[in-house]
């Protein structure tokens, strides 16, 4: 016989019937100077709240238990205009703004379910934290600063394609993939500057390569302010569509955005966005390029094959090849055959 | 050599000096990650600061003082005591909490009450019109049954409230979409889509309906459409209650070394703790309190506390050394080859009597020589079929508040059995009979996992009900939606490997089939469930030879317990897929097989209680015949071989039986001395409205109207304490066995009553009839009270029965063995009537299930699947059953719609994962276990059939379980007519389906 002892005697917490938060402060700040400050002051002990159906989840559950809440709700703006969006406007405002993008709007609408949306805030749907399992459980995962993956040797059915590296977790998100496809930027506060600083929406999400415990790239003292959408392009249009297996509260399994900017026929400039397949909003060069500089109806099935090129599955995901080219295929016809 | 040998490593759990963070656990072969709470400790102790708010809740101001953790819907609930906004999961994954804020719908769980502050709240409380009047759509919640167990009406009325005041006249489409966040697992989705239009519309009179076979109203649709149903959850007992949390293992399998509580004891506001070693010995493998884990959440030991928050902190406090074991994952690898560790020491495989060796099955049962019926087949075939974990998810969890006085014992409970849990309590904690009621008046929904009926259940009721007794305080413990998920019993996961021969004409000439089920750590139900899944493959099909042999197999995984349809879904997903690929061999259309091959009247059944009964008033032609006419089987039908295209449609269709509930009921009917008639019907109101249905049956039989049933007689239910006997509510059994228990009263008390009359008069019997509460006949018309005072009271004669219906024999779950009950009423209710009723004129009633009253049904999905992809959409499911007579219209329709739905869920995106290296679930949260929500259930069509049957009252039988058998084989079936390629295992998600077409060679 032979015993292995553990070297110290260490904690696990049963957190099976723990629904309820445990003590914080809210912090309610009045700017969003004042809010970035708090953050940076209270560090790991403070965690941000704008919508909170997220947090509070995680909260509640005591997955984490900060003693600040930062509420975002009192300094981000909620104003939506054809340009800008205030990162506390809610999913809800975005889906139901006539001014907005197809894509976003699309985008918007399919977000979990009406009560989220109506408290979801854009900036966190677009911030969104991974919903792998493995990581908001009890595993010992890379994302959670542990040292192993139990997803890919357990169920994958949910993970990537793209992008991934050690960690194969997908980025949540159906706006920020409409948002990305329609080249839109962020305002960002930061502390350091004191001000807010533009910087292009798809750089700020984060591979694993660059750091596997974050889904982004801002900093504790930075905060989403707005998000800026370019001066309207001539002949754009966009669409997005997401597969899931509800069509309430679900995340994607798969989703796709486009926008094109069409000379009559002829796409002149695309961007192809992929969704729920890479940790990150993940581009479709090849199909893009495909799509450049020709007329769209001609090449939608090159398109499609191309979209999945590189694409590496795992043991569950198989299926994800077949969706992103099934949605990539519904998203050009709309954008081919726009309904009157 | 690594599982050769028991790994042992000590865990603590609880509380570590000096350790924050991230900090590992070496759990045997697996690292943990354990959790970390800096946040408590830095605000020190209990000290929390309170700020003062004012909430704007129904147009009033509420100041109140509360911490800034305190969600809206806390606040709610426990601070205004506004308990018609209802707790679901807790986790914005539900919607049961949802309220209005400034007009719009929002999950109240999911929202800092200090966040509401400055905005309009509105709750179900505050939708009233003037004066109290109904608004219109509880109105037409109320006439269209819109609520089953109604725990998530208030939520979903509030999601309406907001949609029509934004849109006044919306489509379906509109308002699926509007109240796609408010999850309904009773799957009564239709009735409440049509209560919604029927609102915008306006609302009409509700047409004349009759009491049986119509659309009465139900006796609870106004306090589950206004919020004033009190559920468990909102049980507030004046005096206070304390709060329980319940410590649980994180380990799949590991021994309790040492509790140590000293931590515990010096927080402030912890009243109570209970260990394991304190629970009394109890004959089954498990108490309700574990010293050794054998699954992930296997309970330990607990606390009770002034508050919720204070109990969270206590179970952080517990120091909890813990040996583990090499955990138990793979059934068939035990039954083949043993396992050095057992989950239990006794014996490797469940059986009804206990742990067992492992060459021993739990049960079979076998007619003829299925080895030569096989030999002379001209085809054979073998197949292997999979299943997986279910959950039930009722929107409410599980609750319960427990109050001593002296050696008595009350519990509220969320409770579908509440005489046999009284019973069972009894036993747990060695009291004497008669010494525990439970109330469980409304529950949100059951399924099966809030069915206490044997020692080996889960029985958290205990918990609460030692805490109370050691705090001296009433005690209150409600689950979390993972409490619920996992560490609740669920459904069985079973493998079936089939062994079916035919003649090429398509004459079955025998079937075998070998079961397997990991039952998780404790046997629960997983005996009985063995027995009711081999009934479920031996008796649809006419075949020469039977054997069925099933292993109950101890694994460190969740628990199997009972599920609506009590393994009917397993079996009947694992036959009627074998079957379908049968006929396909056989080069036969599926419908044409089954309408060839089914098993009809005066076939033998092979039941568990065995092969006496013969079939008879069976429906299930008619219900494949209409039932193919609805989804027009004839016109669409096209072999899988025929099909091209990118996006292929196919049919499928599936066919069973459901037995009509098992054992003992009671009914009784009592006269008070003053007219009034009181029916104590001893039935859970876990959602179905049986207890409506019981109800209408007696009233029917007593001839009084809907409208008299509400002024004249006082109806009783789901309380050990003030209701006649009855053995569970579970099974199909609520009509068909309590309701002819009933029905027996009611005709007892008729009879009683014109002797009773005939006494005073001089006239024959015969010459009264009972109408409106009154005797009439030979030219009088007696009041009850009139006739009451002049007749015999308290029990007269033994309980009506009808010889050669209702006794029949019932199987013993506890036992395994079969017996012939006694045709008397059971000392509970002998007891009730010596205790309340001695001065009332009784009728009594008694039925024992008769097996030959099976309720039969076929199902037929139309699917359409993406050959590039694997996904798939189930477009229409049509479900045909033979209730034997309609005795409520809506509630048979509300059965088979959430039945459907609830199937559906089963057959195509429900599955608990369990990691295969830890045991621990994988998904356990309703976002990622994913019930069918309100946008995505198919077109359903009911058709009902009524072949009645003698032993039934009005001929009625069960019904409740067999819709939900439609989902996983129905769909897998019209799968493989689409894409031609086969699922074995469910749930069939679209990875199976797009793993299946790359395997075939046919993804586009």
């Amino acid at each position: 016989m032979s015993f292995f002892f553990a070297a110290s005697r260490l904690t696990a917490k049963s957190q099976i019937g723990i629904d309820e938060p445990a003590s914080f402060r809210l912090l309610q700040p009045t700017t969003l100077e004042e809010a970035a400050r708090m953050l940076e002051q209270h560090g790991a002990a403070a965690v941000a709240l704008a919508g909170g159906c997220d947090i509070l989840e995680k909260i509640k559950t005591q997955w984490i238990a900060p003693s600040f809440v930062v509420n975002l709700k009192p300094v981000l703006s909620k104003e939506i205009t054809a340009q800008k969006i205030g990162a506390g406007a809610t999913v809800a405002q975005v889906a139901k703004s006539p001014l907005l993008p197809t894509a976003l709007r699309q985008a918007a609408i399919k977000v979990a379910t009406p009560q989220i949306r109506n408290v979801g805030t854009l900036g966190g749907n677009i911030l969104q934290d991974s919903r792998c399992p493995y990581y908001r459980g009890p595993w010992h995962c890379y994302r959670a600063g542990g040292l192993t993956c139990d997803a890919v040797r357990g169920f994958t059915h949910e993970h990537a394609l793209f992008g991934g590296e050690r960690c194969f977790t997908v980025t949540p998100s159906d706006t920020a993939v409409a948002l990305v496809a329609l080249d839109a930027q962020a305002d960002v506060f930061s502390l350091k500057g004191k001000a807010v600083e533009r910087r292009l929406l798809g750089d700020i999400f984060a591979l694993p390569a660059y750091d596997i415990t974050r889904m982004h790239k801002l900093l504790p003292h930075e905060v989403l302010a707005d998000v800026v959408l370019p001066a309207p392009k001539p002949g754009a249009r966009s669409a997005f569509r997401k597969a899931a297996m509800r069509e309430a509260w679900d995340f994607a399994l798969a989703s796709v955005a486009v926008e094109c900017e069409m000379d009559g026929d002829t796409c002149r400039e695309v961007r192809v966005v992929l969704g729920a397949v890479a940790p990150v909003p993940w581009r479709a060069t090849d199909a893009e390029n495909i799509l450049r500089g020709g007329k769209i109806k001609d090449r939608i099935e090159e398109a499609v094959r191309a979209s999945v090129n590189g694409a590496e599955a795992l043991p569950h995901n198989h299926y994800k090849i077949g969706l992103i080219k099934n949605l990539l295929r519904e998203c050009l016809e709309e954008i081919a055959q726009p309904k009157a | 050599m690594d599982e050769s040998f028991s790994r042992r490593t000590f865990v603590k759990i609880g509380a570590a000096i000096g350790v924050t963070g991230v900090s590992l656990v070496k759990a045997g072969q697996h690292t943990l990650r354990a959790f970390s709470t800096p946040g408590a400790a830095d605000i020190g102790g209990n000290e929390i600061e309170k700020h003062p708010l004012t909430l704007q809740v129904n147009g009033k101001a509420y100041p109140l003082q509360l911490e800034d953790r305190r969600t809206l819907l806390l606040a709610l609930r426990d601070d205004l005591n506004l308990t018609g906004t209802k707790r679901g999961c807790n986790l914005g994954q539900c919607g049961a909490c949802t309220v209005l804020l400034d007009g719009d719908p929002v999950y109240s769980c999911l929202l800092l009450a200090r966040d509401a502050e400055g905005r309009q709240i509105t709750t179900i409380e505050g939708i009233a019109g003037a004066g109290g009047a109904l608004h219109p759509l509880q109105t037409a919640w109320v006439d269209k049954m819109a609520s089953q167990c109604g725990h998530c009406s208030p939520g979903m009325i509030m999601s309406a409230v907001a949609l029509l005041q934004e849109n006044a006249h919306p489509s379906e489409t509109e308002v699926r979409h509007a109240l796609g966040g408010n999850l309904c697992r009773c799957g009564n989705y239709p009735k409440e889509v049509e209560a919604v239009l029927a609102a915008a519309a306006g609302n009409g009179a509700k047409p004349e309906t009759p009491l049986i076979g119509g659309r009465a109203r139900t006796l609870d649709a106004f306090n589950k459409c206004t919020g004033t149903a009190n559920y468990t959850c909102d049980i507030r007992l004046p005096e206070g209650m304390l709060h329980a949390k319940v410590l649980r293992s994180p380990i799949a399998h590991a021994s309790v070394s040492n509790v140590d509580f000293s931590q515990v004891n010096k927080l402030p506001g912890v009243k109570a703790t209970v260990s394991w070693d304190e629970v009394p010995n109890n004959p089954t493998d498990r108490r309700f309190l574990n010293g050794k884990a054998r699954y992930v959440g296997d309970a330990i030991c607990a606390v009770a506390a002034e508050d919720l928050y204070t109990a969270q902190q206590a179970l952080e406090l517990i120091t909890l050394d813990l040996e583990e074991h090499k955990p138990v994952f793979d059934a068939e690898k035990v039954l083949r080859s043993g396992s050095d560790v057992k989950v239990h020491s006794n014996g490797e495989v469940a059986g009804f009597a206990g742990p067992q060796a492992r060459d021993k099955n739990t049960i079979q049962f076998a007619r003829g020589d299925i080895e030569k019926a096989l030999q002379e087949a001209e085809v054979r075939l073998e197949g292997r079929y999979v299943t997986q974990i279910q959950c039930h998810v009722p929107i409410e969890p599980h609750c319960v508040v427990a109050k001593w006085e002296g050696d008595k014992l009350t519990l509220w409970s969320s409770e579908q059995s509440p005489h046999n849990c009284a019973h069972v309590m009894e036993k747990a904690l060695k009291l004497a009979e008669g010494s525990v009621r439970v109330i469980a008046t409304n529950i949100g929904g059951g399924f099966g996992g809030k069915c206490t009926d044997n020692a080996g259940k889960n029985l958290y009721q205990g918990i609460a009900a030692m805490l109370a007794k050691k705090a001296g305080r009433a005690v209150r413990l409600e689950y979390t939606n993972k409490e619920l998920m996992f560490a609740e019993d669920t459904r069985n996961p079973m493998y079936f490997e089939m062994r079916v021969g035919a003649m090429k004409d398509g004459r079955i000439t025998g079937i075998d089939c070998r079961a397997v089920q990991p039952t998780g750590g404790y046997a629960s139900s997983g005996p009985p469930v063995c027995a009711v899944a081999g009934e479920g493959v031996m008796n649809t099909y006419r075949a020469g030879a039977l054997r069925y042999t099933a292993y109950s197999v101890y694994t460190n995984t969740p628990v199997g317990g009972e599920l609506r349809g009590f393994g009917h879904p397993q079996a009947v997903f694992a036959l009627e897929t074998h079957m379908d690929k049968l006929a396909d061999k056989l080069g036969l259309d599926p419908l044409d097989f089954r309408l060839q091959q089914h098993l009809q009247d005066g076939d033998k059944l092979l039941t568990v209680e065995g092969e006496a009964s013969m079939i008879r008033n069976s429906g299930l032609r008619e219900c494949l015949e209409r039932g193919a006419a609805a989804i027009q089987w004839r016109e669409k039908w096209q072999h899988p071989s025929k099909k091209t295209g990118r996006v292929r449609r196919g049919l499928g269709v599936r066919m069973s039986q459901e037995h009509s509930g098992r054992d003992v009921s009671n009914g009784l009917i009592a006269i008070r001395p003053d007219g009034r008639v009181v029916v104590p019907i001893g039935y859970g109101n876990l959602g179905t409205q049986s207890h409506s249905g019981i109800a209408f049956i007696v009233a029917d039989a007593l001839g009084f109207s809907r409208a008299e049933m509400d002024t004249m007689i006082e109806f009783r239910w789901a309380d050990s304490g003030t209701t006649a006997w009855d053995f569970v509510s579970d099974a199909s059994r609520g009509i068909h066995c309590l309701g002819k228990a009933f029905h027996n009263a009611a005709l007892d008390l008729r009879q009683k009553l014109a002797e009773a009359a005939a006494a005073m008069t001089g006239a024959n019997a015969s010459a009264f009839s009972v109408k409106g509460g009154r005797v009439v006949g030979a030219g009088r018309n007696l009041s009850f009270s009139e006739v009451v005072a002049k007749a015999p009271r308290g029990i007269q004669s033994p309980p009506v029965f009808n010889a050669a219906q209702d006794v029949n024999k019932i199987l013993n779950e506890d036992t395994g063995q079969v017996l012939t009950p006694e045709p008397k009423l059971h000392p509970r209710t002998v007891a009730l009537i010596e205790r309340e009723f001695k001065d009332c004129l009784i009728g009594t009633g008694f039925y024992a299930y008769n097996p030959a009253a099976k309720g039969w049904g076929a199902g037929f999905a139309e699917v359409e699947v993406d050959m590039e992809s694997g996904r798939y959409r189930v477009l229409q499911l049509v479900m045909a059953h033979d209730v034997g007579k309609i005795i409520h219209l809506d509630g048979v329709e509300a059965q088979i719609h959430g039945g459907g739905i609830f199937g559906l869920g089963y057959g195509t995106t429900e599955e608990l994962l369990v990691d295969p290296h830890s045991g621990i679930p994988v998904n356990p949260a309703l976002q990622w276990y994913r019930p069918v929500t309100m946008v995505d259930y198919p077109l359903i069509t009911s058709v009902i059939v009524e072949k009645p049957d003698p032993a039934g009252p009005l001929g009625a039988k069960g019904m409740g379980e067999n819709p939900v058998f439609t989902g996983a084989p129905a769909v897998a079936n019209a799968i493989f007519n689409a894409a031609g390629v086969r699922i074995d295992e469910i749930p069939l998600t679209w990875t199976r389906v797009n793993d299946a077409l790359r395997h075939a060679g046919r993804l586009l």
